[in-house]
């Protein structure tokens, strides 16, 4: 009874309606999401019914080829949109941190890309890609270069994925590193200016060390954001040409809602998801040890 | 010195263009008439015309779909801020459920949304929920609770203990110092929460298109299905749709510019 009574106080209180949601939107669904992945539910044929099959659609899956290039081009997509937001990010962020003037404006422009809807942004880059009337073709010919197929060949497809992933989230890195860049402290600078040392010793041997735990969070939070990439690739290709843009969101999503092989699409979001996890773990320490 | 200061700032000129180019073509595009779509080299120069807006809220019922997505980002807001704000005073004040909470919680945040959309499909539609406002709302809980109490907890963890304890020696009960002390100082988190939710939940595409149906699909959902035709692109759909479903988020941003940041960023570190 006395623990009844602790459990109506605030802070129980408080914490309640959180617990409750999580758990009946992710906890409860990723425990059920076990079950399906160790039956066998074929929705597209119910003649034949569901019966447990244990690790057997891993097995399947490991043998699946389409399933195996998704992941290798997701871990391609994710590693290349990474490196290049947070080299970019951190070079434009050591660029505006050598201005003073308009400022607030420009730190503004910068994060609205972010804010556009990924589905408006895929389709507006859909009709700029386009080869023969889209824009980016017609000022790459006025400027001399030759024009691009874009995402309509297999070879440079996924690139044209990653050129808006890198466009719309490049301003994350930007913004967090240039907070980053403000709250480095004054006085090492001032001693290593004071010392005669370059511009490129003090970033080489000051500023990147000291900005370190700043682009490690940028680095997880952007790994674990470019896992997500649906919309964009869902209009600008559908996973095409071929399976050269199905990274494994769109795999298990034509898996689970085209073709119906439920257990199938939840068992293979679980290797993902694991990676997922780990990722959290390296930003949760990140986040806990700034405190 | 002088040389180097020119050489920064056009750098800056040429990330800043690089940048707003799309968002910008977009909105010239929506302008455009539909007979100027497709022509080589593009029209660069041309009378502007309201005809595509016109036409979406005319011929594509933009208005239902608009209706939708206001019903879906406000109830989203409210629920997240709401929730959020208690879940995570709990969390600050009386370490609810320690780091190890805190820890589950931003795993949530980074979940693969096919990770967990899988399995949600089959409780909504194992309860009859499918195509319903409640089911697409609490889908995106998945994101912005945590979110909201992430970025909560490490406000609230921050604000000072003094302001709370002299209320409540002052007589005030628990839940009157949290509702008039704690949050009150708390206001440009919240403010953040808000904006962050609203626009995340206003954005969302895949819950909305695999849990949904005609009757409660989002503006997303409508600028995909009506930019293309089977073998042809309705640019001029296109860029209304896509101008329209920006400009309650510009409009957001412009307004609320300095709450935005610590949103984007996550709170990961201050804006």
């Amino acid at each position: 009874m006395k623990g009844f009574k602790k459990f109506l106080e605030l802070p129980y209180l408080f914490v309640l309606p959180t617990l409750v949601i999580l758990f009946g939107i992710a906890i409860f669904p990723l425990l059920y999401s076990i079950y399906l992945t160790v039956m066998d539910i074929n929705l597209s044929k119910p003649q034949y019914g569901v019966h447990f099959v244990g690790f057997q659609q891993f097995v399947e899956l490991a043998k699946d080829s389409a399933y195996v290039n998704s992941l290798y081009l997701t871990f391609v997509l994710s590693a290349t949109v990474v490196i290049v937001e947070t080299a970019v990010g951190l070079f434009v962020a050591l660029l505006y941190s050598q201005i003073w003037t308009g400022r607030d404006i420009i730190r503004t422009l910068t994060l609205i890309p972010m804010i556009l809807t990924p589905v408006a942004v895929g389709l507006l880059w859909r009709y700029m890609y386009q080869p023969v009337y889209g824009i980016l073709n017609y000022l790459m010919v006025s400027v001399g270069l030759p024009s691009g197929t874009w995402h309509s060949e297999p070879s440079t497809a996924l690139l044209s994925v990653a050129i808006i992933d890198v466009w719309q989230w490049t301003p994350f890195a930007i913004l967090v590193l240039t907070a980053g860049l403000q709250s480095l402290p004054v006085e090492p600078f001032e001693a290593a200016q004071i010392d005669g040392a370059s511009r490129w010793q003090t970033f080489r041997n000051l500023t990147l060390p000291l900005l370190k735990p700043v682009i490690l969070v940028v680095v997880i939070i952007r790994g674990l954001d470019s896992l997500k990439i649906f919309d964009t690739i869902y209009v600008l290709t559908k996973g095409g040409p071929g399976l050269s843009t199905q990274v494994f969101n769109m795999n298990l999503y034509k898996e689970g809602f085209a073709f119906f092989k439920i257990s199938y699409a939840a068992a293979g979001a679980w290797p993902i998801f694991l990676i997922s996890i780990l990722f959290s773990y390296a930003l949760f320490r990140e986040l806990v040890r700034k405190k | 010195m002088k040389a180097i200061k020119g050489l920064v700032w056009l750098l800056v000129l040429v990330v800043l263009a690089i940048s707003s180019f799309p968002w910008v073509w977009l909105l010239i595009t929506s302008f455009k008439p539909p007979e100027l779509m497709f022509i080589t080299p593009p029209a660069l120069v041309f009378q502007p015309t309201l005809r595509n807006f016109v036409r979406v809220i005319n011929e594509a019922d933009l208005l239902h779909y608009l209706k939708n997505s206001l019903i879906i980002a406000i109830g989203s807001t409210i629920l997240a801020t709401l929730v959020g704000a208690t879940g995570a005073y709990s969390m600050s004040r009386f370490n609810t459920g320690g780091k190890s909470l805190f820890f589950d919680v931003i795993t949530l945040r980074m979940l693969p949304p096919i990770v967990a959309i899988i399995p949600y499909y089959f409780i909504m539609r194992a309860l009859g929920l499918l195509n319903t406002y409640p089911a697409i709302i609490l889908s995106h809980m998945i994101y912005a609770l945590p979110f909201a109490v992430l970025l909560l907890k490490a406000t609230f963890d921050e604000t000072p203990l003094d302001l709370e304890g002299s209320a409540l020696i002052d007589g005030c009960s628990r839940l009157g110092v949290f509702l008039r002390v704690t949050i009150p100082l708390a206001a440009p988190a919240i403010i953040a929460v808000t904006v962050f939710t609203f626009i995340s939940s206003w954005n969302e595409f895949l819950f909305v298109l695999i849990l949904g149906s005609l009757d409660t699909q989002t503006l997303p959902i409508m600028a995909a299905k009506e930019s293309m035709g089977n073998f042809l692109y309705n640019w001029d759909k296109m860029a209304a749709i896509g101008t329209i479903s920006v400009l309650p988020v510009l409009a957001f941003v412009y307004i609320l510019q300095k709450y935005v940041v610590s949103g984007l960023t996550l709170g990961a570190i201050k804006g």
